[in-house]
């Protein structure tokens, strides 16, 4: 299905055509719910924080103020949404070790890889995210799956430009070492 | 460097890319837009205390069992109710011209008056259904 650019579907809505919002809905239902489950890992809570991100969107569209990307906005609805589900389960937030010492070689990370087929290479990346703490998962889609630049995602997650790209750096080597330890598994 | 680094990963972010994304449910769309356009409340409609009666004949019905009951209602325990007498002697002589053009129109007054006063029974009910009916869709209009 192709999309037409989010502020036609917001003009309309806002000019009464409310049908309009479910391409709104369509379109970025998938990145909505992926932020609400990286973060709670859990299917009906994530399911329920993507339905009232859409609603609470939904509710401020005449105040949205176009200064971010309507994308952009949403996420961060979903994000906060899901951080406060999951403040309220009292989940485990799982911190970064600053202490953690990163052992790969990408050269050889990247010969493996190769070798693979297309199928095998996304069963790898898959388990490999998955290994990551939610919230890094959610960071590294974010920028390199979402192409969102680290702008977006500070605005996004409330974190600080400077606090983001620390936060990527480590994720990424964290996430070459699971990808190393996954081939040599294989 | 180290943030050039990160940008310049073409082989990780190929690789993320590949990554499988996650979907919510079938119906996602459809629920998130229902709980938008929220359902119209229906509003209690008061049923009409005669719209038991659709039919012509439940109110020829109902008014025929009336009109019996009215005319031989002469038991002591109803004296205060008008009985056949009344009937005879003050109702139907003050309907005097229709008395007597049905009582020529007809070889037996009774065969002609009593379906008389089922009929007008009958209107005097509908008329009543129809203004009861009338007033609670008047006030289902307005309460919205």
């Amino acid at each position: 299905m192709k999309f037409q650019e989010d502020s036609h579907y917001i003009e309309r809505v806002i000019n009464g055509d409310i049908p309009a919002y479910a391409s709104l809905v369509e379109k970025h239902k998938n990145l909505v719910f992926s932020i609400a489950m990286k973060i709670l890992n859990n299917r009906e809570d994530a399911e329920e924080i993507a339905q009232d991100t859409f609603l609470k969107a939904f509710n401020s569209l005449k105040s949205f103020e176009k200064k971010s990307k309507f994308s952009t906005w949403l996420y961060r609805i979903a994000y906060n949404g899901a951080i406060s589900r999951k403040r309220k389960k009292k989940m485990d937030v799982v911190e970064i070790d600053d202490q953690v010492m990163f052992n790969y070689s990408a050269d050889e990370i990247t010969t493996n890889v190769h070798q693979m087929n297309e199928s095998e290479q996304i069963q790898l990346i898959d388990k490999a995210l998955l290994q990551l703490p939610e919230d890094d998962n959610l960071l590294i889609t974010l920028f390199y799956k979402s192409e969102h630049s680290i702008e977006d995602i500070s605005y996004i997650t409330g974190l600080t430009q400077t606090n983001v790209k620390v936060k990527l750096h480590r994720i990424r080597k964290k996430l070459y070492e699971e990808i190393q330890e996954l081939t040599k598994r294989n | 460097m180290e943030n050039d680094d990160l940008i310049n990963d073409d082989f990780l972010r190929n690789l993320v890319r590949k990554s499988s994304i996650e979907s919510p449910s079938d119906g996602f769309v459809e629920k998130v837009m229902e709980r938008i356009q929220p359902q119209p409340e229906v509003a209690p409609v008061k049923r009409s205390f005669f719209d038991f009666l659709k039919s012509f004949s439940g109110y020829l019905l109902l008014a025929g069992v009336l009109v019996v009951f009215f005319l031989t209602s002469d038991i002591p325990v109803l004296s205060w109710l008008p009985g056949k007498q009344y009937f005879l002697d003050k109702v139907l002589p003050s309907f005097d011209f229709l008395h007597s053009w049905l009582l020529s129109s007809s070889g037996s007054g009774k065969g002609f008056s009593i379906p008389v006063m089922i009929l007008a029974a009958t209107g005097l009910f509908f008329l009543l259904d129809r203004l009861i009916t009338y007033r609670t869709t008047v006030r289902n209009h307005t309460s919205g």
